[in-house]
């Protein structure tokens, strides 16, 4: 409730209540535009324009209590148009042909558990790094994106089995 | 809640691999950056708060109606017949004559929409806090307020001139998108800082009514920045404190794209180091910064950061500082010792025991410099000030950047060489030494007179890199003014009292010792010739003082018409530049000698003349006629579009410095010219052609990456060949004046250096970065064999593999 007074404030033009969503959302926004562009800098980059769309389209918001996947749904947009602009590929990098260039396994672990996210659909991707990265629980990821919070659980579960299946596809060291 | 602890392995190695710290959210930075979204959510907000009694009641009703089917027939029922009513009235009366929409000033002055606007009691609130003089009270109001009332507001804080209120109102007065002078948060800025100016202290009671300080308000102000000249004066001095004379001081200001401009002609000191000099400072934006530079002879470039307030600033008291200038020399290096050439080595100089704000000055003139490490991964970076603090960056593609600490390479004293240092960093296929090595070389000499007497006159040794390996990077055009780029990177020194001399520091190399007087620019000695090498790094030359003649230059276009402003240049030499006068003319005082004179000025061909050693003074001038060109204007982009700042050079001229959004105008030579451009980083980098492809289109070069070709240089019986020269050259399609087609042959062998194609052999391998858009031919030479060549035509970003290239024996090495 408290949340949609703030929405309701910024609706009607209050820049502070403006800057209590900036704060509480914007950390959000980035990792989930880093989900998407794979670079914090243009994650950045897009979820400072994720906030300006939202000024100019916040007026138009119909439900406060829908202000997280609103927003999550204009970032994921912008990070797409982002992506489009800047014609950059930022699929999944090959984890063989990295593997391949590396022969020093145990030096490159991060590297390898990295690209093995990067590879992951990205439904699940974006799960995992707001749970692993932003530190965020299965309620707030749920809010945030306007999912069920055992759909939450479900797509965790079979990222990290994925992510686990890549892995030691790969011979990493399992409880390293 | 928290999220659960990792409770097995794979939680804890994806938690690892997080890319960097959580992205801390600043919301002031984000509302500076973007006023225009704050200013359209308040407006559209507004909007809200004004319908929304109406539109909320409305919702409110229907949500209740739309849960009964009963309630929806009745409400069905009523809209039909609030529709029929309606249309029933309009058919029995005459429409009323059109009015025009209710204005907010209409509404403003109703006296029913007085009784229930807001904004009304929101006004009455601000008089409240104004004649209280609660500046806290408006600070709050004027965050929440309703735009009407913040005007009032804002108005209401600059009346009352608390300086309290400056950060908030400068904040807003920077979100301001209407014309300057209308903006109403900047006048309140200026009329409380002309409050402060009078007396700081608040009023103690204000009469006047709330209209009428609104009205004086709003009427127009002085302009806040008067166009009236600065008058400088101060002192140079040296680091001891002795006052400097005779040095030449002169003032520029620098945009934030780094446009420097001229502000005064230089003035000399006197013999006290003191100088007095008018600034005209009517057009520099006030976001622009001044400086004093100062230069002498005997010590490095000094210079002056003004101060931002020119209206209250003092500007009587400006002191310059001068040191000697020194010189550092490295090695850029891989871990197993190959040198690395194109490297970018910048340098960052803070001189010591002075204020770095005050010290701050643009790329390429002063404390930042870049230059290029050569074939053999060396640099020199020279005209350091003495007792700076020396900051070092080395960037490489291939490799990690290295930066050195803040202040590392402490330089003290007259002599300062960095003691030789490793840096071993990290990089992304192998590790990068820094290696700093002091110059060893020297050149030791004397001047004497017509008699053979040591000379004990003021005279300035100025030493030129003839081989143009370490710098020399040739000249640019900057604000359609064409600049000798590098000129400080020389040795530089000044006779003792037995006229003799030393230049110090100096590499491995051939150069040039040109004697000028300090006073006047000129030379007064023929040029001497010497070489420094690694078993000889001491040298001793002469120079023997001959009488000098005036000669005169004169530089005109075709039309006749004199042009002002041209470069002339003797011999090549960076110290013997002269700028010509409005007429056209330049004079230089020269000893008997030939001499080539070239003329570089903008938007026309360098043209050369010679200046004959018989030359008298009464002789006509000579004359150096500049073919005018059209010119040709376009921008460089990378492949999203993005500006790119760096510079174009076509093929018969120097290159061409773009702004900061890319663009760049050139002298046009011929139709369809190729041109090479280069982001400043040597990362992007392509041949174009020089016309637009759809008439009515902006010109655009998009840069891409170089094409990387690798290989080895052997000779017959397989032995590596770690001298041979890699080079590239093209054909570029051309039309002859008949119509006929012809490859016209360019080589591109000095782009080794400058373009940072580079090419490092070791155990006769080579490395070349090629910019890719034309076809190309690589050459591999060395003295005694036969030449090698291939055509290729590069991709962007790719890396060729050619092999081993086998040198057949020259004809005068068979048997």
């Amino acid at each position: 409730m408290a949340e949609e007074r703030v929405v309701e404030a910024a609706r009607r033009g209050d820049v502070e209540s403006l800057a209590v969503l900036y704060r509480r959302y914007y950390a959000t926004m980035v990792w989930l535009a880093y989900s998407i562009l794979l670079s914090r800098d243009q994650a950045q980059d897009a979820a400072q324009q994720t906030f300006v769309k939202a000024c100019e389209s916040i007026a138009d918001l119909k439900r406060a209590d829908r202000f997280g996947p609103w927003l999550a749904a204009i970032c994921r947009n912008e990070a797409h148009q982002l992506m489009r602009s800047r014609r950059q590929l930022v699929g999944p990098r090959g984890v063989e042909d990295l593997y391949a260039a590396q022969p020093d396994r145990d030096s490159d672990a991060p590297s390898l558990v990295r690209t093995a996210v990067d590879r992951l659909e990205p439904m699940y991707r974006e799960i995992v790094v707001l749970h692993y990265y932003n530190e965020m629980d299965y309620r707030r990821i749920a809010a945030t994106l306007g999912i069920a919070e055992h759909t939450v659980r479900g797509r965790l579960f079979r990222a990290r089995r994925r992510i686990e299946k890549t892995l030691r596809k790969h011979g990493f060291p399992e409880g390293s | 809640m928290a999220r659960p602890q990792p409770v097995d392995w794979l939680d804890q190695v994806i938690l690892e691999t997080k890319p960097g710290e959580t992205p801390k959210a600043d919301f002031d930075a984000w509302r500076n950056a973007h006023p225009a979204a704050v200013k359209r959510l308040r407006q559209r907000g507004a909007t809200i708060c004004r319908n929304k009694p109406l539109w909320a009641s409305i919702l409110r009703l229907a949500e209740d109606m739309g849960r009964s089917p009963i309630a929806r027939l009745a409400v069905a029922a009523a809209i039909i017949a609030g529709i029929v009513i309606l249309l029933s009235s309009r058919t029995d009366h005459k429409a009323p004559p059109a009015t025009p929409p209710a204005t907010g000033a209409d509404r403003a002055v109703s006296p029913k929409t007085e009784a229930i606007d807001p904004e009304d009691n929101e006004i009455r609130l601000a008089n409240e806090l104004f004649i209280r003089g609660d500046t806290e009270g408006l600070l709050s109001l004027l965050h929440t307020a309703r735009p009407r009332v913040v005007f009032t507001v804002v108005a209401y804080l600059g009346e009352l001139g608390d300086a309290s209120s400056l950060p908030a109102l400068e904040a807003l007065a920077a979100q301001w998108q209407g014309p300057t002078e209308e903006n109403p948060f900047g006048k309140a800025i200026d009329q409380i800082h002309h409050r402060n100016g009078q007396d700081n202290t608040r009023p103690a009671e204000h009469t006047q009514t709330p209209m009428v300080i609104v009205q004086s308000v709003e009427a127009p102000l002085p302009p806040a920045r008067e166009s009236h000249p600065l008058t400088c004066r101060g002192v140079v001095v040296d680091k001891a404190g002795v006052p400097v004379p005779r040095a030449r001081v002169w003032a520029q200001s620098c945009t934030g794209d780094l446009k420097l401009t001229d502000l005064a002609t230089y003035v000399q000191t006197d013999l006290q180091g003191r100088f007095s000099m008018t600034v005209s400072a009517g057009d520099v934006d006030t976001s622009d910064r001044m400086y004093l530079l100062c230069r002498d002879g005997r010590h490095a470039l000094g210079w002056l950061g003004l101060p931002a307030d020119r209206e209250t600033a003092d500007f009587t008291d400006c002191r310059i500082i001068l040191y000697e200038p020194t010189v550092v020399v490295g090695t850029v290096s891989d871990t197993r010792g190959r040198p690395i050439s194109g490297a970018l080595v910048e340098a960052r100089i803070v001189p010591a025991h002075e204020p770095t704000s005050a010290q701050e000055y643009p790329y390429a003139v002063s404390n930042k410099r870049a230059v290029q490490t050569n074939y053999a991964g060396r640099f020199l970076l020279t005209d350091i000030p003495a007792g700076s603090l020396l900051s070092l960056s080395v960037s490489r593609r291939g490799y990690s950047r290295y930066d050195s600490r803040e202040g590392y390479g402490s330089l003290l004293g007259t002599s300062p060489y960095l003691d030789p240092e490793s840096h071993t960093i990290r990089a992304r296929r192998e590790d990068v030494k820094v290696e700093l090595l002091a110059a060893n070389g020297r050149i030791d000499g004397k001047i004497i007179d017509e008699h053979g007497h040591p000379h004990d006159g003021a005279v300035i040794l100025r030493c030129e890199d003839s081989n143009r390996i370490l710098a020399g990077l040739g000249y640019g055009y900057s604000n359609g003014r064409c600049i000798p780029m590098e000129v400080s990177q020389r040795g530089v020194c000044s006779l003792d009292d037995g006229g003799r001399f030393r230049i110090e520091d100096l590499p491995v190399g051939e150069y040039v010792v040109i004697a000028v007087d300090p006073t006047s620019g000129n030379m007064i000695a023929p040029a001497a010739r010497t070489t420094i090498s690694r078993s000889q790094p001491q040298s001793h030359v002469t120079l023997r003082i001959g009488p000098t003649v005036g000669v005169r230059v004169r530089v005109r276009r075709q039309t006749g018409e004199p042009v002002d402003g041209a470069l002339l240049v003797l011999n090549d030499w960076h110290a013997t530049h002269r700028y010509t006068d409005p007429n056209g003319y330049c004079l230089f005082h020269l000893v008997r000698d030939n001499y080539a004179v070239r003329a570089r000025c903008w938007a026309c061909k360098p043209a050369e003349a010679v200046i004959r050693g018989p030359y008298n003074s009464g002789d006509p001038p000579v004359d150096i006629v500049v073919e005018a060109l059209p010119e040709l204007g376009g921008r460089l982009i990378d492949e999203s579009g993005a500006p790119i700042r760096g510079w174009v050079r076509p093929f018969v001229t120097e290159r061409i410095l773009t702004d900061a959004a890319g663009c760049f105008v050139s002298a046009k030579n011929w139709e369809n010219e190729i041109y090479l451009a280069r982001n400043i980083e040597g990362t992007l980098t392509r041949f174009c052609f020089g016309m637009v492809p759809i008439e009515g289109t902006e010109l655009e070069f998009h840069l891409e990456p170089p094409a990387v070709f690798t290989g080895r240089v052997l000779d017959y019986d397989g032995t590596p060949i770690d001298d041979a020269r890699v080079t590239f050259s093209s054909a570029v399609p051309r039309l002859d004046p008949d119509g006929h087609g012809y490859l016209d042959p360019l080589d591109h062998g000095y782009a080794a250096g400058t373009l940072r194609c580079s090419l490092f052999l070791f155990a006769g391998r080579f490395r070349l970065e090629v910019p890719v858009g034309i076809r190309l031919a690589l050459v591999a030479s060395r003295d005694g064999y036969q030449g090698w060549s291939e055509w290729v035509d590069p991709a962007p970003g790719q890396t060729y593999n050619l092999g081993d290239i086998v040198l057949l024996p020259g004809s005068s090495q068979r048997p």
